[in-house]
């Protein structure tokens, strides 16, 4: 166990080093002039080059490179280029992922319990009418954008029946109830989005647990249908459903962007979308990167538990 | 409950079972009835298809989703099976009956411990944590387990077949059940654990008194474990009897034909022809209101279409379901021998050193080591083994599909083959072809008969369109494939015409030699008679050589001249077909001849093999064998790997005790 | 000569029964019924688009913010633009652009998967590492990130034309390329484990034709259940893209676009201008994967 998970870690930090390196040539070959685009068409060449000394766009490839790689290990990721003051990561970023993190949390604690039943139930009562019911209820908001849905939600549960904040900017300083209070809308717009996927992953991994030799040999020794479920099905239909999950929470974070901008909610977006129209490509580059590694965590935490799930996964990666 | 001991274990009248495809019900089961005393063994044989498992799980009520009993009874125990409440079915699964299932590598949950799930079998029973713990270890060793603790605490993917169907059959009888239910429980383990667990089956059947209701496809397997016998044909049982009696005189005309499409006592190609049943099973779900076999029987009559025949006792407890069971003598008939061209003796391919060692991880695994054989024009060389042995890795290493390694000798017609396909001339490729065996993932699902041949007759003998098209004509004439045939999917078409197929192919640009890997292991005994006469005419005709692998020894005796014995990746015997069957034998030889159940019922003094196949990553020392080698001599075996050696008119065996010394002390064990 | 013409026609005619089998599957069922209903209605809008739309979906027409009224079903928007009009003609944008990237994703990453999934080796080991890198990166985020870069860089101007419509069906296909790439690969890797692959090796076939001719008939079945699949995604991407401002370009009546125009409105209690465009995405996409579902279904039998 311990070696997979060494082995598994030391993948990771190769795929993050590609990560960074694709993104890195990305951001540096891509734009024609930054300095350019960010001083105006009009500005003098002269002050322009100045700032290109001052953005580090003059000094050589490698060492540039070098800089974002040894960053990433230091939590330097430099300073903003609209505003040289402020820290990417302790001025903007951090604050921003740990607002965001709030949200996603929420939505995952309201959709992955009830998504993981809904799918259990929709395998036992294959092909029934419920099952037909989740399946499309599942289908349909999973396939629909998270900023639709929150734009949606904003316009029934907050303008409409008043019963939710249809705008999530939470006031300075206030309590966890109020705080939750604002964040609900949000955080259901993605729980009802992530709510499909998981349902889905889980209804097949049961429907095939239910399925297959070792249910049947559980069932002949009489055991009951709860029995049967809990100790043989849940176990072997959780491993895809977690590996599904772990995706997600990456996706999460991409999609937390349209709901945050829906909502108004001072996340990741207001940072991310400021950094879009301003040009200040640190700030873009470092959130990609962040998120990747979040979405990696998640994806590294989600095989070791498999892992511990189902021994015989162990093996899989030695003969990958 | 009350049992009385002149009750029977299970009753089972006039089931009928359908199956709900499409919409539409199909019936598989048309009205099955049969019982089982306590403590008999009943078997189920017949052709994929017949019903046979479908009985087997309804006995359970265990069907698949689309499956529904639609009348007739199952008493068990004084209960009828198919009205017990969901509780009642529960507890009596737990306490009156348990199933052996085929594949026992799926069987088990793989994410839990071996200990845990089988603990739970005696749990189910109301025992406490630590009485279950007791009984599982006991269980583990009356199936011969030498180990239960380790064992216990293994997972299932770490164990081997033999070893994971033992934990399921000590959790079957757990409960200590009136019924047991054996579900081919042997089908797809090699001979050698078949026999053991075989064997141990029928030491624990003296023990328990359970009734046994055993499934298997092979008839040999039925003959030596059962009692009775029940002989299925699209959902009817058609014969029923005492084992003996129904093998040595059976009959109903489709148990004769069975019978006889075998290979057995002995039949060599150059003697018989196979007998072969013309036509196919009616599909499933199909109109049969009259007799089932009526399609296909030699001796049907104006009676036979009109009335349907019910299961006559003829006598003694011995029934069969037809109108002139009286006339079956007439169908003793066996064919005449195919024409054979004699092999001219002249080599065509030598095999020198030829060693293929697969790299993984790391670690070096040779799974070929330094085989030396040689093919004469026309003859069938058959390699047998256990799984593991190399067989199939020595025909593609042939085929140039696995790279040999540095020093291989191949040499085709006296000169060098290469030993990578790639790296071979077109002549090269086209002397040599290889029937595989499983038709489906041989032929391309998306391509025509048509197309199939026409690409391998153009690419192989670089003709035009128009000729190729010609000899594709030709090709599928001769192979009687039908032109409806030819444009067709392989979908479209049933396992033996697939399999004709893939021989059609191979044969399109009139191959040197084929490579038959298994090619009629996936086929029904009665379909294998037809592809087996089939390659035996057409290796007469074209003086083509055969490789023939297989892991049936009826079969290899059957079609082979010379045979070769392999061994983790070793010949360990070669030589004429009679030398290596009669003996002096290698003594691995020796434990897998008498391992094969057999259809005439003849017994054999079974020599058990000792502990399990070694892995060939790490060979044991000396002869290869010798852990497990009933004849093992310390300090000569475990030291120096004994070179093969003439036991006469080229009959070589890998053994360092001497072949008259052999052949006495295989005198004795006899 | 007849002969032949007999076996070409009923070797159609054998393909034409199995496409036919398919077709009358998918025909019974009502999701796909549902699915194709909603999106030909779509399909439909983005064809005639402002040619039947009441009034100029572009230009104002009366006062901003009216409340839906007879006249203006739908209201206007905060420009005075007619609410209706823009949502029939905001179908033609994205349901131009979104099956475009799809099919351009699902056609560089079967290329790419069938390579990965046949030579295997160091190729495979390579691009695997690369797809996996690549997977890590959000789609939205990393299309905001070029999007962004692209108004600057002369090399993507130059190979779009300067369209922004062109840049946007690229990047999208290329974030596509990899996750259909992982598809076809273990698709290809199940199919050359099987014995036909093996038999055109042995009578000499080159690789080109056993990936072309051989194995990709055989995966088709996935390819089309992935292409269907991606054109709801590619919807899904493409309008989170315009909403954020990156994808398509203002004045386009794109549902995303208004969106994020009438996202402010929500303060006042304006609750028209976002309403309907977030409805005709979610029909849009729920149509296009009900279709996509069917599809699938319907192959895994």
């Amino acid at each position: 166990m311990l070696r997979y998970v060494a082995k598994r870690l030391l993948l990771s930090l190769v795929t993050l080093w590609l990560i960074t390196t694709i993104v890195f040539l990305m951001v540096k070959l891509l734009p024609g002039d930054p300095a350019r685009a960010l001083s105006g068409p009009q500005a003098p060449e002269a002050s322009v080059e100045a700032l290109r000394f001052k953005l580090g766009l003059k000094d050589p490839f490698f060492s540039q490179y070098w800089r974002v790689l040894k960053g990433l290990v230091t939590l330097d990721f430099g300073h903003s280029w609209r505003n040289q003051r402020i820290e990417v990561w302790k001025g903007l970023l951090a604050p921003a992922l740990f607002r965001s993190s709030k949200l996603a949390g929420l939505a995952m604690l309201i959709t992955a319990p009830l998504a993981i039943v809904a799918g259990l139930v929709a395998a036992r009562k294959r092909d029934t009418l419920i099952d037909r019911g989740i399946v499309m209820v599942g289908l349909a908001t999973s396939s629909i954008p998270e900023f639709v849905t929150g734009a949606l939600l904003a316009v029934v549960f907050g303008l409409n029946l008043h019963w939710l904040k249809p705008i999530a900017s939470i006031p300075r300083h206030s309590s966890v109830i109020t705080q939750l209070h604002y964040l609900l809308l949000p955080a259901l717009a993605m729980a009802i989005v992530y709510f499909g996927y998981i349902a889905r992953m889980m209804r097949s991994g049961a429907a095939k647990a239910l399925e297959s030799d070792y249910v049947r040999t559980a069932t002949m020794k009489g055991l009951t249908d709860g029995q049967v479920i809990r100790r043989h099905v849940l176990r072997n239909a959780l491993a895809p459903t977690i590996t599904v999950m772990s995706v997600q929470i990456g996706y999460l974070f991409g999609g937390i962007i349209g709901v945050e901008a829906v909502t108004n909610y001072q996340g990741l977006a207001t940072v991310i979308l400021n950094a879009a129209t301003n040009k200040d490509l640190p700030v873009l580059q470092y959130a990609v990167i962040v998120i990747a590694v979040i979405y990696m965590a998640a994806t590294l935490l989600a095989d070791i538990t498999i892992a511990w799930l189902n021994p015989r996964a162990r093996l899989d990666l030695d003969s990958a | 409950m009350t049992t009385s001991s002149d009750q029977p274990a299970i009753e089972v009248v006039d089931l009928h079972v359908d199956y709900i495809v499409r919409g539409m019900k199909r019936p598989v089961l048309r009205g099955v009835s049969f019982t089982i005393q306590p403590g008999e063994a009943f078997g189920l044989v017949g052709e994929s298809g017949c019903g046979k498992s479908t009985t087997a799980y309804a006995a359970l009520r265990y069907l698949p989703r689309n499956g529904r009993i639609s009348s007739g009874t199952i008493m068990i125990d004084g209960e009828d099976v198919t009205r017990m409440s969901a509780d009642r079915l529960r507890s009596f699964r737990a306490r009156a009956a348990s199933m052996v299932y085929q594949e026992p590598g799926s069987a088990l949950n793989p994410t839990i411990r071996i200990g845990k799930q089988l603990i739970e079998a005696f749990v189910v029973l109301g025992q406490s944590k630590s009485d279950a713990l007791k009984n599982s270890l006991a269980a583990l060793r009356k199936v011969q387990i030498a180990d239960p603790e380790r064992v216990m605490g293994r997972y299932p993917h770490q164990l081997s077949g033999g070893m994971l169907q033992r934990v399921v059959i000590a959790m079957a009888l757990a409960c200590d059940p009136k019924l047991l239910v054996l579900d081919e429980p042997t089908t797809g383990l090699d001979a050698t654990v078949e026999a053991e667990v075989l064997d141990l089956v029928r030491t624990l059947r003296s023990q328990t008194g359970a009734a046994i209701l055993m499934i298997a496809h092979n008839l040999g397997v039925i003959r030596s474990m059962c009692d009775r016998v029940g002989v299925m044909y699209a959902g009817k049982i058609v014969e029923e009897g005492a084992a003996d009696t129904l093998f040595d005189e059976p009959r109903h005309p489709y148990t004769v034909a069975l019978l006889h499409s075998i290979p057995r006592s002995g039949m060599r190609k150059s003697e018989h022809a196979l007998s072969t049943i013309p036509g196919t099973l009616p599909p499933l779900g199909a109109d049969l209101p009259t007799c089932v076999f009526i399609d296909r029987c030699p001796l049907v009559t104006d009676v036979c279409r009109e009335v349907a025949p019910e299961l006559i006792d003829i006598g003694g407890g011995h029934l069969a379901r037809c109108h002139h069971h009286d006339q079956i003598t007439a169908l003793e008939e066996i064919p005449g021998p195919i024409a054979a061209a004699p092999s001219t003796g002249t080599e065509i391919l030598s095999i020198e050193g030829v060693s293929k060692t697969f790299h993984q991880k790391g670690h070096k695994i040779p799974a070929l080591v330094g085989i030396d054989l040689s093919l004469a024009d026309g003859e069938t060389l058959g390699l047998v083994g256990e799984s593991g042995s190399g067989k199939s890795t020595l025909a593609k290493a042939i085929l140039g599909i696995h790279a040999t390694d540095e020093g291989s000798g191949l040499t085709l017609d006296h000169h060098q083959l290469s030993g990578s396909i790639s790296k071979r001339s077109a002549g090269d490729k086209r002397a040599m072809q290889i029937i595989f065996q499983n038709p489906d993932s041989a032929l391309n699902a998306t391509w025509t008969v048509r197309r199939i041949l026409a690409r391998s007759v153009r690419k192989l003998t670089g003709v035009d369109r128009e000729a190729g098209d010609r000899k594709v004509t030709a090709l599928a004439d001769h192979l009687r494939l039908s032109p409806r045939h030819l444009d067709m999917k392989p979908s479209q078409l049933s396992g033996g015409l697939k399999q004709r197929v893939a021989i059609a192919r191979a044969f399109a640009g009139d191959p040197r030699i084929v490579v038959c890997d298994e090619p009629t292991s996936a086929l029904d005994v009665s379909v294998q008679a037809a592809i087996l006469n089939l390659l035996a005419e057409l290796q007469s005709e074209q003086r083509t050589s055969y490789i023939f692998i297989s892991h049936d020894l009826g079969v290899v005796r059957y079609l082979a001249d010379r045979i070769a014995v392999m061994y983790l990746g070793r010949i360990m015997e070669v030589g004429d077909t009679d030398a290596v069957f009669n003996g002096p034998h290698h003594p691995y030889t020796e434990a897998l001849l008498s391992a094969v159940p057999d259809v005439d019922g003849a017994e054999h003094n079974r020599i058990p093999l000792q502990g399990e196949i070694p892995s060939p990553a790490d060979p044991p020392s000396g002869c290869v064998f010798h852990p497990r080698c009933h004849r093992f001599i310390e300090g000569v075996c475990d030291v120096a790997e004994p070179p093969l050696i003439d036991a006469g008119n080229g009959h070589m065996i890998r053994c360092v005790i001497p072949a008259e010394q052999l052949v006495e002390l295989q005198k004795v064990a006899r | 000569m007849s002969a032949t013409v007999d076996t070409l026609s009923a070797a159609t005619q054998e393909r034409r029964r199995a496409r036919r089998e398919n077709w009358h599957l998918l025909r019974r069922r009502p999701s796909f019924i549902i699915g194709s209903l909603i999106s030909l209605f779509w399909i439909a809008c983005a064809i005639l688009g402002d040619h039947v739309t009441p009034y100029n979906p572009l230009n104002y027409t009366t006062k901003p913010t009216l409340t839906p009224r007879s006249g203006h079903w739908f209201g206007t928007d905060k420009i005075g633009r007619d609410i209706f009009s823009r949502v029939i003609a905001g179908a033609r944008d994205v349901l131009l652009v979104a099956p475009a990237a799809a099919v351009l994703g699902v056609l560089f990453g079967t290329i790419l998967g069938m390579i990965m999934g046949y030579r295997r080796g160091w190729v495979d080991l390579l691009f695997s590492r690369f797809i996996e890198a690549l997977l890590a990166l959000p789609v939205i985020l990393i299309g905001l990130l070029i999007l962004t870069l692209a108004d600057t860089s002369p090399l993507l101007g130059a190979i779009t034309f300067h369209s922004r419509k062109l840049l946007v069906i690229y990047i999208v296909a290329l974030l596509f390329t990899p996750i259909v790439a992982r598809t076809v690969r273990s698709a290809v890797i199940g199919e050359r484990e099987l014995d036909y692959v093996t038999s055109a090796k042995l009578r000499g076939e080159s690789g080109v034709y056993i990936m072309s001719r051989e194995i990709l008939p055989n995966i088709m079945g996935p390819i089309i259940v992935e292409l269907t699949v991606r054109i709801g995604y590619a919807i899904f991407t493409v309008s989170t893209l315009s909403f954020l401002g990156v994808g398509i370009q203002r004045p386009s009546p794109d549902w995303g676009l208004a969106i994020s125009d009438g996202r402010d409105l929500l303060r006042a209690n304006i609750w028209w201008p976002i309403t309907f465009p977030a409805l005709a995405i979610a029909t849009l996409v729920v149509g296009v994967n009900l279709i996509a579902d069917s599809i699938q279904s319907v192959y895994d039998r």
